[in-house]
């Protein structure tokens, strides 16, 4: 078995320190900051596009290509003063719950060395995790965010599609929208995160004026009116209707109803009875949209497939002939009113006087961080993914670190009205 | 043109650490000694000054404000979190090099 945390994949420290003498050029000469972030080093995982550095996104054809076409994100944060020193490792395509390729290895978990950090943003939440990043960005498509931010204590936001912008960054299976990928914060602190998500989404950015894909929402503070107004929760118990979830987890999610309880807030039990349908509508999705992507990338370069993404090798042998406009457009007919069905029955909490629920919490993960190498053979992202497939209707979903469990932890869907 | 994995991985590793290397000069660790958990360990070590580990210990907000308050520069922040990367990123290099002459060895064999 191999031990590596090879958290680090692209090394900018020349622009960093350019970067660096400029910003400190710049306030001494005009006596004020260039932007809310000036001076803030960024870690980014490895998909954000710093030219010339290549973005491997962890499979060997891309290692060593230079890249011309920088990130809309990467812009907009260098103009609001953040500088970049570093990029992050990730799993081969961005498509494990762990985070190990044939490029750079594999990365562990700070908090504990035998354990994964979780993936696919395993090389953030390593890093963050070690405080040799004050912030990071992350992308989660089924859970990359929150899963390593759930084994590695970090706070990590995946918001909802269509907030934050994601133009020109390296995807895993490029041209995908079935279900759309994210970026989002990761930090150790809430307060981190919330700076990030104000300068970013502010009017004097207007990532909608660069990103087409981006709604006119500026960050909304004061949004829960009252302020003092308790909150109503639904919690999901320890199974999703396919697996159960082990006894830490389980301690976790008894620990935060009676937080909130004890907070004055009110928690239901949220039932699962659809997330079946959604997960095997998400895998489903994954594997035959994926396969064929994938695997061509693998393929040139002999890359061995790991064994928990073996359901790409089954889909690219089966091949794309069956997924033609009409097998789409169910695919597309099927998510709709699965998407439709959830947020009804989330509204249904509301009545006899009541608002509906504000936010669904649900474990992270099934299990605490696992061991290296554990997720190739139980790889799951259920709890996670029914979100993603959930769509353009997908609410905030906030990833919680819980003090007394470092390893695991709870995130919050919030639909916030 | 490589266009054998293995090949690849091996410029990809060697440019990376070139860089790094070539900033920073930052000592092997003995895996042994290094305990479970790793967070605990760098601030032990002799790698850092007082002041780079008051930056490295600082969040976001913190930073930004005394960055804004002329405390301390962007280029010493920069700094901080360069080397900090540089040692996490070490901290297990020995196991890379293993790897390696792992692989080269299996190659000779499979000839």
């Amino acid at each position: 078995m191999k031990y590596q945390t090879n958290c680090v994949t692209e090394v900018l420290f020349a622009e960093a320190l350019e970067r660096a003498e400029y910003l400190d050029k710049y306030i001494a000469e005009n006596g004020k900051p260039i932007g809310p972030l000036h001076g803030l080093p960024i870690s980014l995982k490895d998909c954000f596009i710093t030219p010339p550095h290549p973005s491997s996104i962890g499979m060997a054809a891309f290692a060593n290509e230079p890249l011309t076409s920088e990130t809309l994100l990467v812009t907009i944060l260098r103009e609001l003063g953040a500088l970049f020193y570093v990029k992050t490792n990730v799993p081969t395509a961005m498509m494990m719950m762990e985070t190990n390729n044939n490029v750079w290895g594999e990365t562990r978990n700070p908090l504990h060395k035998r354990l994964s950090p979780g993936g696919s943003s395993g090389g953030e939440a390593a890093l963050i995790a070690m405080k040799a990043s004050p912030l990071g960005v992350g992308t989660d498509i089924g859970g990359s965010i929150r899963i390593p931010s759930a084994w590695c204590h970090l706070y990590g936001l995946k918001p909802s599609f269509g907030r934050f912008p994601s133009y020109g960054g390296k995807s895993g299976i490029p041209g995908q929208e079935f279900i759309f990928a994210v970026n989002g914060p990761m930090a150790r602190s809430l307060t981190s995160v919330k700076l990030y998500c104000e300068a970013v989404l502010s009017s004097q950015v207007a990532p909608w004026s660069l990103d087409p894909k981006c709604l006119p929402i500026p960050w909304r503070r004061d949004v829960i009116q009252s302020k003092a107004r308790k909150l109503r929760f639904g919690m999901v118990g320890i199974d999703d209707g396919l697996v159960t979830c082990h006894p830490p987890v389980e301690r976790a999610l008894r620990t935060v109803w009676e937080s909130l309880e004890h907070a004055g807030h009110e928690v239901i039990p949220w039932d699962t009875p659809d997330h079946p349908e959604i997960v095997k509508n998400l895998i489903a999705a994954f594997f035959d949209l994926g396969g064929a992507a994938i695997m061509s990338v693998l393929e040139s370069c002999g890359e061995p497939v790991f064994e928990s993404m073996h359901g790409y090798a089954e889909a690219a042998k089966v091949g794309e002939a069956d997924l033609g406009p009409t097998k789409m457009r169910m695919m597309n007919l099927k998510r709709n009113a699965l998407q439709k069905a959830y947020l009804d029955r989330w509204m249904a909490t509301g009545g006899k006087g009541k608002e509906p629920i504000d936010g669904i919490i649900m474990a992270a993960t099934p299990w605490a961080a696992s061991r290296l190498g554990q997720t190739q053979k139980t790889i799951y992202v259920g709890y996670t993914g029914v979100f993603n497939l959930l769509g353009k209707n997908d609410p905030n979903l906030f990833r919680i670190p819980l003090t007394n469990y470092r390893l695991c932890g709870v995130h919050i869907s919030c639909y916030l009205r | 043109m490589p266009q054998n994995y293995k090949e690849i991985s091996l410029i990809a590793r060697q440019r990376r650490n070139t860089v790094l290397a070539s900033f920073y000069d930052i000592p092997s660790f003995d895996e042994n000694t290094l305990p479970n958990d790793l967070t605990t360990f760098t601030f032990k070590s002799d790698l850092y000054t007082i002041e780079e580990i008051e930056i490295l210990q600082s969040e976001a907000e913190d930073i930004l404000q005394k960055i804004r308050d002329r405390i301390w520069t962007s280029l010493e922040v920069a700094q901080a979190f360069m080397k900090a990367a540089a040692v996490a990123q070490k901290l297990v290099s020995f196991r890379l090099v293993r790897e390696v002459l792992l692989n080269e060895i299996s190659d000779e064999l499979c000839d």
